[in-house]
């Protein structure tokens, strides 16, 4: 009886072994795409999006894991559109892109980087993942990337700007009615809305750095140490904020746009604001992992992130498109203001990269957030 | 139950003839490996975690090193950011640590020693939290409790009333903090209480002390020990709380030491070297309050614990037996009730957003969709298998390890095995936000290619489990004579054979109780694992707390639901293949601390 049970522990030990160690892999997904053409490139739109041979290749990797700052709804409706149009599934990580940062460097220092492609915001962050040699260079196909404005593509094509998400505010439509909703930022320094406003610490991630330069510089620092004096909440990310404020724990607050509009199509009571002051925008840094054993799905993933398919469905959510000859971005029946009618405030790189401590410091003394 | 006997082995009987020297380097064999295994598990980490407070760049792989000493991380513990959130811990748990023994201590009382009505009832409602994680707690709460869109102010506003509640500050806080040690309270004192000598008491009664100077003169002050076992147990617990600060107390602008070291780490870029400097602080405070506690036991003798059978007596409440039923059931209400019925209101909700508690119910908007989504989720399929086999396997071998170091320690004469004791208990001191941060650094700098896989999820429970993994261990050997397994060993058996046939037999209920335990607290983690985790290797708790931080929170109520019933599960199983481990875990002679 004892041996049995010695028998039974060790094989019980093995199995555990085996679990523990290795990691169920992805499953196969070669479902053959509608968009192939005769020569079974995959063409979406009229677009090339990636020869046959590199598709083929994706298929046979049938998927990518994703790691993503955008948020969870806005980036869900990019992954279904995508497998809907090439049959590769994606998995989607999702983190504030201060954490996603960590986790990436973590990783990818213990060669342990499970992610295929990478999309996230941040100057310093995005530069920092560069040096760390996290990423390797994507080829677009020549149609796409002959469509893209110059300044979507970074250091020959090992990463791309894959649209300009914009940071407004947004109010909930259940607590606050049109009439009493604030318009443009200087009406979020009423007090009304003292202990019921919210905003997204400086920290977070490009987005929040962005919005603060807007602020600081459209705005002024008095802006700034006004809305403070009248007690936001403090939120980590912007995705805890939209939640919080469809959940009515905040009545307004500052909102990434495409952020706030998908949460809304998902029943979010959130209406969001185009201030005449301005909104802050700021780029969504796409590549694909230089240790990625799924190159080509990744590529076929950044190919049509980057191809007028994905650049529309980015439009249409609100996010401002990296091509020429783009439609305007709208959420819902609101078409926002086109790229250069001086509603975006956009920092350049090197902008960006100069304030981004100095800036950050001032944030954390006006709000006395701690750090 | 015997009392604990003291070792009096004669030595020469294990050791007949066999040469000097080769002895003594065997003899040295067994502790050495057991250092080096310790060291590995419990020192590294701490160490670098102490090492990073002194330099200027956060251990990664190439960039660790004894260059860029320096003090200047020292500075973030003064800032005036740390000094709030240093102050808030103390208070915070102090003030939850009052409120979670008045209602752990109550609530053993009444069910051990009185004749309040439904005892049974109420035993089992003092347990009950413990299969409910003080963050799945944390998070019901804050659905039921926010100041705007709580659901109580939300039913409070469909019935025309004002709000009624606000749960996310500093009371909040308290409240649910308390609610959720409370049970570790209640065992602690329950165990005292009912095991308690009742010789005393009726030597008292025979001199004539009525029922209440019994109570007051001999009953409370034998369990002072249980009780400032159960309050600086739950002190600490509270103090290096991560989740519930975060999701209590965050939101209102409210920072405790371990949110606040998990902030500097999620800065961008991190602040790794600055986190550990407050780290070592929190140690710091845990360390001075464990020290105090055992100066206060030690100083006196509490026997409560008798050979013979017990007979206690009964208290009668009188008026009070159906008052004190109810103040249980209220308790019961809040830290069960109302919790697990926000959660499942939330995930039957059909949207995420819930503007009315009773819409819901008349317009029929409740539905399966949620549960489905989490229920057929792969994500939450490899969740769910993760955690299971993380905890088995931590367990099992957190048992195995606790076993082999607490025999060493403490049925042996093997040079060295006092120490192995320490450090076994080392990371009682260390928080788990911590130890966390330390294990990262440890299994990213070490080139064994563990870190990303469950490996380092076991590895990591089995360091943060070994104090109560040794403590059960220990309490479980000492209680069977050494003459057992010595004269097998008289008779011819070897040592190892010795163990294995007579010992461990003997064991087996109080292990398996001791596996029971760290089984549990494997499941329920989720602080050490936290930087940990990567896609792959994702718990269910890690799950439930990213949905959490990225405002799914429909998503992650129903996982909750999920992680509840599988934590049951898994509690219910392994009582039924294990012994029965009835009011086993707690010993009242030991101040045992135990971490959630």
């Amino acid at each position: 009886m004892h041996t049995k049970t010695l028998t039974v522990v060790f094989a019980g030990a093995t199995a555990l072994g085996l679990v523990l160690t290795g990691c169920g892999g992805g499953s196969g997904d070669s479902a053959s795409s509608e968009n192939q053409d005769d020569n079974g490139d995959l063409v979406v739109g009229g677009e090339l999006i990636a020869t046959s041979d590199v598709y083929e290749a994706a298929q046979e990797e049938g998927s990518i894991v994703f790691y993503t700052g955008g948020s969870e709804q806005s980036e869900g409706q990019v992954a279904e559109a995508f497998t809907d149009a090439t049959g590769i599934d994606v998995e989607i990580v999702r983190l504030p892109p201060n954490k996603l940062n960590e986790r990436i460097l973590s990783e990818a220092a213990a060669g342990k980087l499970g992610a295929d492609v990478i999309r996230t915001s941040g100057e310093d962050l995005i530069t920092g993942l560069a040096d760390a040699d996290v990423f390797q260079p994507t080829e677009l196909t020549e149609e796409v990337s002959g469509a893209l404005i110059p300044e979507a593509t970074y250091e020959d094509g090992l990463y791309y700007n894959s649209f300009d998400r914009v940071y407004s505010f947004g109010y909930n439509n259940q607590l606050v009615s049109e009439a009493d909703a604030p318009q443009n930022w200087s009406d979020l320094l009423d007090e009304e809305w003292r202990g019921k406003s919210a905003i997204v610490q400086v920290g977070a991630g490009g987005s929040t750095a962005a919005l603060t330069r807007m602020q600081l510089e459209v705005l002024g620092e008095d802006w700034l140490t006004d809305y403070a004096a009248l007690d936001p909440r403090i939120y980590d990310s912007s995705a805890a904020l939209t939640d919080g404020l469809a959940r009515g724990e905040v009545s307004v607050g500052t909102i990434p746009i495409a952020t706030a509009y998908s949460a809304s199509l998902e029943g979010a009571p959130i209406t969001i604001a185009t201030p005449e002051e301005g909104a802050a925008a700021y780029p969504f840094y796409l590549g694909q992992s230089s240790s990625t054993e799924r190159s080509d799905a990744a590529t076929v993933f950044i190919n049509w992130n980057m191809s007028s398919a994905g650049q529309e469905l980015a439009a249409s959510i609100g996010d401002y498109p990296v091509r020429e000859g783009m439609p305007n971005p709208t959420i819902g029946d609101v078409e926002l203001p086109a790229a250069d009618s001086g509603f975006l405030f956009r920092a350049s790189l090197e902008d960006s990269l100069e304030h981004l401590q100095p800036d950050a410091e001032l944030w954390m003394q006006i709000f006395g957030y701690t750090g | 139950m015997s009392a604990p006997t003291l070792v009096r082995t004669p030595r020469g009987a294990s050791t007949p003839t066999s040469s000097r020297a080769s002895s003594g380097a065997r003899r040295a064999l067994l502790p050495a490996v057991l250092y080096v295994l310790l060291a590995i598990l419990i020192l590294l980490p701490v160490g670098l975690v102490v090492l990073s407070a002194f330099t200027t760049t956060t251990p990664r792989p190439g960039s660790i090193g004894l260059s860029g000493l320096t003090l200047e991380n020292f500075r973030a513990i003064t800032s005036a950011g740390a000094r709030q959130a240093e102050l808030n811990s103390l208070l915070v748990g102090v003030a939850s640590s009052a409120l979670a023994l008045a209602i752990g201590g109550f609530l053993a009382f009444i069910t051990a020693r009185t004749n309040v009505r439904g005892r049974r009832f109420l035993y089992f409602v003092g347990l009950l939290p413990m299969l409910l994680p003080s963050y799945v707690g944390a998070l019901a709460w804050s659905l039921l409790g926010g100041p705007n869109a709580g659901l109580l102010n939300i039913l409070a506003r469909d019935l025309g009333l004002p709000a009624v509640v606000d749960v996310l500050n500093a009371f909040g806080l308290v409240f649910v903090l308390a609610i959720y040690y409370a049970p570790y309270a209640f065992l602690l004192v329950h165990a005292s209480l009912s095991l308690m000598n009742p010789d005393l008491e009726e030597a008292a009664r025979v001199h004539g002390a009525t029922p209440a100077t019994v109570l007051r003169r001999v009953t409370f002050p034998l369990t002072t020990p249980a009780f400032l076992g159960a309050g600086v147990l739950v002190l600490v617990l509270t103090i290096e709380n991560f989740p519930v600060a975060q999701i209590i107390g965050s939101p209102g602008g409210l920072e405790t030491l371990p949110t606040y070291i998990y902030r500097l780490m999620n800065a961008a870029p991190a602040r790794g070297n600055e986190a550990a400097a407050v780290a070592i602080t929190l140690v710091a405070v845990v360390l001075v309050i464990t020290v105090v506690q055992r100066r206060v036991v030690s100083r006196r003798s509490f026997t409560t614990v008798a050979g013979k059978g017990l007979r206690l007596s009964v208290v009668d409440l009188g008026w009070f037996r159906l008052p004190a039923l109810l103040l249980g059931i209220v308790y019961f209400v809040l830290s069960t009730v109302l919790p697990l019925l926000a959660l499942s209101f939330v995930t039957l909700h059909d949207s995420p957003y819930v503007s009315s508690v009773l819409d819901a119910f008349s317009a029929g908007r409740l539905n399966l969709d949620a549960v489905r989504d989490v229920v057929t989720s792969d994500v939450v399929h490899r969740a769910t298998v993760n955690s299971v086999v993380v905890a088995v396997a931590a367990a099992l071998l957190g048992t195995l390890l606790a076993f082999v170091v607490s025999y060493v320690v403490n049925r042996t004469k093997l040079p060295g095995r006092e120490g192995l004791g320490y450090i076994s208990m080392l990371p009682l001191a260390v928080p788990a936000i911590v130890l966390g941060l330390g294990l990262l650094w440890t299994w990213l700098l070490l080139p064994v290619p563990v870190y990303g896989t469950l490996l380092v999820m076991v590895i990591a429970f089995l360091a943060a489990q070994m104090p109560q993994g040794y403590q059960g261990a220990s309490s479980s050997i000492l209680q069977i004579h050494q003459d057992l397994e010595d004269s097998a060993v008289m008779h011819g058996a070897n040592r190892v054979r010795a163990v294995w046939r007579v010992t461990a037999p003997l064991l087996r209920v109080p292990l398996t109780s001791t596996f029971l335990l760290l089984l549990m607290l494997s499941m329920r983690e989720l602080t050490v694992a936290l930087f940990l985790f990567t896609t792959d290797t994702r718990l269910l708790s890690i799950v439930i707390f990213d949905d959490l931080e990225n405002g799914i929170l429909q998503r992650s109520a129903a996982t909750s639901l999920l992680y509840c019933l599988v934590i049951l599960v898994m509690a219910y199983l392994a009582r039924r293949v294990g012994a029965e481990p009835k009011k086993r875990l707690p010993r009242p002679r030991s101040t045992s601390p135990t971490r959630p």
